[in-house]
């Protein structure tokens, strides 16, 4: 558990450690799931979180200009939490055309009959009947 | 025997369809959409990149860059059409082409946001404003590629 009245995180690295940490400690089974396709998105959150922590404190930026690009890294990351979900569903579709191609295959090889055209698509070959 | 043939062909026609075209979980790839996704993206990431090298530092850039900005959300808003028509045959394909549709206007916002940062008060260089656009964008260029071969 994270103490968040002594955070004091100075390096890109340690940031992503804890925003790990914490994501994991919400939903292990989650985290696991997930992290290849967080894994990147979080850094790049990380490293523009460092950024603008810096920025505002040299008085680079002010603090409404600090607020909407934090509010814009919400958003991002709201969407890569969707893309999470996205990406579950586009696994699916990948091993249903998967197991299919192999069927259609199977089923064409033998009979010429091609019952999944948009899987199965033979280059000029004759199909064995 | 014509109308068995028919009835024939119209049975291997139906199977066609449940083994071959079912985009039961996501839509299937769409290369023109693809094509257009991507073309945006790149233009999203020359903003960036000219953001970061500190050429909209200053907010009186933004009325010369309006028509970039404009060029962007008028592809994006092309390709999200184009998202939106995708075929599907079950809720949970809908619900996947939905979300691509969402992660392209996700991508249009964030450059809404730049575009609001920048007028407001510039876009500082190296102050991690420009991550977000990427990051939005690059996931609406990989949602549409995700069913390519």
């Amino acid at each position: 558990m994270v103490d968040f009245a002594s955070l004091n995180i100075d390096n890109v690295d340690d940031l992503v450690s804890t925003l790990e940490d914490e994501l994991g400690g919400v939903s292990t089974q989650w985290w696991n799931a997930n992290k290849s396709v967080v894994a990147g998105y979080l850094r790049s959150l990380a490293e523009a979180t460092m950024q603008t922590r810096l920025a505002l404190a040299n008085h680079q930026i002010p603090a409404e200009a600090a607020d909407m690009i934090m509010r814009n890294q919400q958003l991002a990351f709201n969407q890569t939490l969707q893309f999470t979900k996205f990406m579950t569903l586009v696994l699916a579709q990948q091993l249903l055309d998967a197991a299919f191609r192999v069927i259609g295959w199977v089923i064409y090889n033998k009979t010429g009959v091609n019952l999944a055209p948009s899987l199965v698509q033979p280059t000029g070959g004759t199909a064995m009947a | 025997m014509k109308l068995v043939r028919a009835i024939s062909a119209m049975g291997a026609a139906g199977l066609a369809l449940t083994l071959g075209g079912c985009a039961l979980f996501a839509p299937p790839y769409d290369a023109t959409l693809d094509q257009k996704t991507t073309a945006a993206y790149e233009s999203v990431a020359k903003l960036a990149a000219q953001a970061e090298m500190g050429l909209y530092q200053d907010k009186a850039t933004y009325d010369a860059t309006v028509n970039t900005y404009a060029d962007i959300q008028g592809a994006l808003a092309v390709a999200a059409v184009r998202a939106a028509t995708a075929p599907t045959a079950g809720k949970r394909a809908a619900q996947a082409r939905d979300m691509t549709v969402g992660f392209i206007k996700g991508c249009s916002a964030q450059v809404s946001g730049l575009a609001a940062l920048h007028k407001a008060y510039g876009v500082a260089p190296g102050t991690g404003a420009t991550q977000a656009m990427m990051v939005g964008c690059d996931q609406a260029a990989k949602a549409v590629g995700a069913m390519k071969n």
